[in-house]
């Protein structure tokens, strides 16, 4: 935008602010209310507030602000930060509308010759989060994928991007658009365990009730409790590890015939919860939460080695991505204790050469 | 041969035996029971039995028989010719058979209680005395030519003797298909056929016959043709044998020559035993002989052996072009004397992945006059895509073979990329092929996944038995799935094993990246100008998600290090950790962030010098030095010598590849020049 032109929007902005105000409003409630999946509805309410252009930004802005993203607002502050990313950085919109991830003339040229949208996706960054959420909740087709298996592939990739990516940029934005998701249960469930994990990942300690209660609920299909299992870990906190630690300890979830893929679930979860680079980006003052959270992490994957010795590969790939020093002793010691079973000892033989190697790196 | 025996329960007068069951072998004991028995002697029956040594004579020769029976026999009543008569009351008798065929021996022995028959069907074989030898023979002694030194232990394989012959998939009559497809013999490819000779037998009778048997697992997997007179037909293609005339058997030796028409298998391990029968017009047996020959393998060709050749696809165009792979090729090419060959991109709809498409090795075979006969091997991938047609189209010719993919499976675990050797170590002197896959999960999630190289590639290395047992690591959870996508093996002359794995290391690039910050520069910038991918050295170190998901990339990588030591001995000391990181590509799949250095071109050449084109990581630039540049210069130099030394190029692969999911290796094929060694020694 040249200077001319911003000095020209904004003394035309100042001229219509009244109007612009009250028609913007309406405009954004409207567009709000649009059903789901209603990309032509949506497109014609969107674009008029785009339409609105440079004079419109202001008021945009504080409609997207972040205070108004809550649980009855968020659509609101989706349709108004939607239209201004769209104004102010025209470049993005295209990427999300558009990617060439899913554009046969691109990804054929790929080593997979298969869509690949994700990391294309996470490279818009967080400013990119809101197109993202807009074009899963209004846009997915809005455009024709291409014919066949091809078109379902570009679909199914560009779906499961849509739903990992805020997670995986961890914006709190998105936690309200995730956990409708998570809970619909005429989604499928990929999608329902894609949204579970990035849900975990974006809406913090909020997040460890509906993970829970869909992870107990036995009647809820596997994938979508795997991934619940899964995102209990994307949540660091002690909190976290206790709701996990429950749960292993719980008959109705290890045992039956989903008990062993939920164990494993489980595990992860503790994988990533006690991950030591994990822990080591975060700020230096949350170092102590996570030496506590990881030593935890470490004591309760050796109890699991006890409990759950046919998990040993599981558990070992998880410990070493704790990395807690002192659990190689832990695992030495169960390795050669008389008062344990064989299978145990085993087990935890299967997990030394694994954490060796993690903690002869970490040194 | 089969045994039978007559139990002839004639209780003898003079008894007094009440029990019928004191009649059998065991002997009857008095005693207690409803049977009132009258003391008196202790009846024991004669159990016949005997041998005969030999058992295979030729007509006037003898055979000595021995009598093995219990229960004390005082006659012996043999029939030694199965007509019926006896031809001997001895209890030892030596006989002399003077016809031909196959004779049932009998033995009724008796004593004062009982007698007893044992009768061997089929348990002397006599043929008729040699008049010609009965023979077939190959080049069991691997000199080029068949003669009479070929003869001793010509039917046993093994690193002294054995014929080899050839799987002949090169194009010697220009004809663009693969020679076994051809149903005959001519010109120049009859260089690539194995000799055989059936020789004279002067004596065979008219209506007598010539049959060489093929081993069941062999057949109809080979080929062979007869010469008559400069002109060759075949003879054998399908079936359990094929005969020769007897009157050509008798006039002189007969040529043949044989080719192998198909691969290795789980249900062929490449051996073929040839057994030649001559029989007389009775449709005795005059004699046999067999030979046994094994079908060489293609050595699939290591990063230590010579480069003489480099490919690669000319993507000339748009923002993808590979200008600077191609430039940068074309120098090394130059300075190492390896003769550059480009493929149009434009007649491949612009796939450029030269590595998926196919993998290089050479066909040794033994050759008169020379130590061996190296022939330069294509082998195909199930893959599937434009450019895959490049390797028949371009290569296939004279000397130059095509091996066509195996299967229609598309799965990206099929590709050249996913397919490496090991180089030699003690137990497997030609290296061992490698493959990426396994039965694991994706990162961050417990989702089992079970992905691997097919089966009948698998099958194949482990049938040929050079280069296999194949290897798997773990590479399930990568997108592609390749282990050229974190592993690479490389010359490293300044080491005592002269090789090492090059394997990529999220810690390694941590490791600098930590360095930077602390050294006050985490705002340097990684991949630098590169729109849409800029990053920081900061911004990166503080990524939660992509540091977990490092870790445990890590943890699998130390995983396929573990399995790498555990199948060749290698110990960690043998590993150079080289820094890439990880990123999620397609849901819960990941690839190389960076561009991954590992997947390399590495090109030694004759000058002695090893040339390594390694795709530009762009790492944090600190006053232009590039860190992970720096990083992997510093400790490849170290593996190489002033005498043996090594240069190294950057390349940038950055739209050419890497944001393709791939690396300059991935692009780029390689003929390569094998050690001077046989594998049929060792």
């Amino acid at each position: 935008m040249t200077k001319l032109t911003l000095i020209t929007a904004l003394a035309l902005a100042a001229l219509l602010a009244p109007a612009l105000h009250a028609d913007l409003k309406a405009d954004l409630d409207a567009a709000a209310q649009v059903q789901p999946g209603d990309h032509a509805n949506w497109v014609k309410a969107r674009d008029k507030i785009v339409d609105m252009g440079a004079p419109a930004l202001d008021e945009l802005a504080k409609a997207a602000a972040i205070e108004n993203w809550t649980a009855k607002g968020w659509t609101r502050a989706l349709v108004a930060e939607s239209a201004r990313l769209r104004i102010e950085k025209p470049e993005l919109a295209p990427q999300v509308d558009s990617p060439r991830g899913i554009d046969p003339e691109h990804y054929l040229k790929t080593r997979l010759a298969a869509p690949v949208c994700r990391r294309d996706l996470a490279r818009l960054g967080t400013q990119g989060v809101p197109l993202l959420l807009e074009r899963w909740r209004w846009t997915l087709d809005a455009k024709p994928f291409s014919e066949g298996e091809p078109g379902k592939a570009e679909r199914e990739e560009l779906a499961r991007a849509l739903l990992a990516v805020p997670g995986q940029l961890a914006d709190s934005r998105a936690q309200y658009a995730l956990l409708l998701v998570l809970r619909d249960e005429t989604t499928s469930a990929q999608w329902r365990q894609d949204a579970a994990v990035s849900y975990g990942q974006c809406a913090g300690s909020t997040a460890l009730e509906p993970l829970g209660m869909l992870l107990d609920d036995a009647r809820q299909p596997l994938q979508v409790r795997e991934g619940c299992a899964w995102a209990l870990g994307r949540v660091p906190t002690a909190a976290a590890l206790d709701a996990i630690k429950q749960r292993l300890n719980d008959a109705r979830i290890t045992g039956g015939e989903t008990g062993p893929a939920l164990t494993r679930a489980l595990v992860n979860g503790i994988s990533i919860l006690g991950s030591k680079w994990g822990w080591q980006a975060r700020a230096v003052s949350e170092q102590d939460t996570g030496n506590a959270i990881r030593k935890d992490c470490a004591e309760l994957l050796v109890a699991t080695i006890k409990q759950q010795p046919q998990e040993a590969s599981q558990i070992a790939d998880a410990l070493a991505n704790v990395a807690w020093q002192e659990s190689l002793a832990w695992v030495q010691d169960l390795s050669k204790n008389a008062e344990v079973t064989a299978e145990t000892r085993e087990a935890a033989l299967k997990c030394i050469e694994p954490l060796k190697m993690a903690l002869e790196r970490e040194k | 041969m089969g045994t039978s025996k007559t139990r002839l329960l004639a209780c003898l007068a003079g008894l007094v035996v009440l029990a019928v069951a004191a009649c059998g072998g065991g002997g009857g004991k008095s005693g207690g029971g409803g049977n009132a028995t009258i003391p008196g002697p202790t009846p024991v029956a004669p159990v016949a039995e005997f041998s005969g040594t030999p058992l295979s004579i030729q007509t006037g020769q003898s055979v000595s028989f021995t009598d093995l029976s219990t229960g004390t026999p005082t006659s012996w009543a043999w029939d030694l010719d199965g007509n019926g008569t006896t031809d001997s009351t001895a209890q030892n008798p030596s006989f002399q058979y003077n016809t031909a065929g196959v004779f049932q021996v009998s033995l009724q022995v008796t004593n004062a209680f009982s007698s007893d028959v044992e009768t061997k069907a089929a348990y002397v074989t006599v043929t008729a005395p040699a008049t010609g030898s009965v023979n077939i023979d190959v080049d069991s002694n691997r000199d080029g030519v068949v003669n009479a030194a070929d003869d001793a232990n010509e039917d046993t394989w093994g690193t002294t003797r054995g014929a080899v012959i050839y799987y002949n998939l090169d194009d010697d009559d220009a004809n663009a298909a693969e020679d076994y497809k051809d149903t005959t013999a001519s010109g120049s490819d009859l260089n690539d056929l194995a000799r055989i000779f059936v020789r004279q037998y002067a004596a065979l009778s008219a209506g007598g016959s010539c049959t060489v048997l093929v081993s069941g697992s062999a057949q109809s997997r080979i080929r062979i043709f007869q010469n008559t007179a400069g002109s060759w037909s075949g003879v054998y293609s399908t079936g359990a044998s094929f005969t020769l005339p007897a009157a050509t058997v008798a006039a002189g030796d007969i040529e043949l020559s044989i080719e192998a028409r198909d691969r290795m298998s789980a249900t062929w391990n490449g051996y073929v035993t040839l057994t030649l029968e001559i029989r007389d017009a009775s449709n005795t047996l005059l004699g046999t002989d067999a030979v046994i020959l094994r079908v060489a393998p293609p050595l699939m060709s290591t990063n230590l052996w010579r480069a003489t050749q480099y490919h690669v696809v000319n993507i000339a165009t748009g923002s993808t072009n590979n200008a600077a792979l191609r430039s940068a090729m074309q120098t090394i090419c130059t300075a190492g004397g390896f003769q550059y060959r480009e493929a149009a991109g434009t007649s491949y709809s612009g796939d450029r992945w030269l590595q998926d498409s196919s993998e290089f090795a050479v066909t040794q075979l033994p050759v008169s006059g020379s130590p061996r006969r190296v022939v330069d091997h294509v082998m195909q991938l199930a893959r599937w895509r434009p450019c895959d047609a490049w390797c028949k189209s371009t290569l296939l010719g004279a000397d130059f073979d095509f091996f066509e993919r195996f299967s229609t499976d598309t799965a990206s675990t099929n590709y050249g990329g996913n397919f490496e050797v090991v180089p030699p170590t003690a137990s497997m002197p030609w290296g061992r092929v490698m493959f990426g896959g396994g039965n694991g999960t994706q990162l961050g999630t417990s989702t089992s996944v079970n992905r691997h190289m097919i089966a009948a590639y698998r099958e194949f290395f482990d049938a040929a038995a050079i280069q296999g047992p194949h290897l798997e690591i773990t590479s399930e959870w990568l997108a592609v799935g390749h282990v050229d996508e974190f592993t690479m093996f490389i010359p490293a002359p300044n080491t005592a094993r002269g090789w090492v794995c090059l394997i990529a290391s999220p810690a390694r690039s941590l490791t600098v990246l930590q360095a930077t910050q602390s050294a006050g520069q985490g705002a340097a910038a990684v991949f630098a100008g590169r729109s849409g991918y800029a990053t920081t050295v900061n911004a990166i170190l503080a990524d939660t998600a992509l540091m977990t998901l490092n870790q445990q990339a890590q943890t699998r990588i130390d995983q396929a290090r573990s399995q790498i030591k555990a199948a060749t001995g290698i110990t960690d000391a043998d590993f150079i950790h080289l820094p890439v990181l990880f990123e999620y590509a397609s849901g819960n799949y990941v690839a190389a962030l960076n561009p991954g250095d590992v997947n390399l071109v590495c090109l030694p050449s004759a000058n002695g010098t090893t040339y390594l084109a390694i795709p530009d990581p762009e790492g944090p630039d600190i006053g232009g030095v590039d860190q992970w540049q720096a990083d992997i210069t510093a400790q490849l130099n170290a593996l190489f010598t002033a005498g043996s030394p090594v240069a190294i190029t950057y390349v940038d692969v950055f739209f050419s590849y890497h944001d393709l999911l791939g690396e300059a290796h991935c692009g780029s094929n390689f003929v390569r020049v094998p050690p001077a060694d046989d594998w049929w020694n060792k």
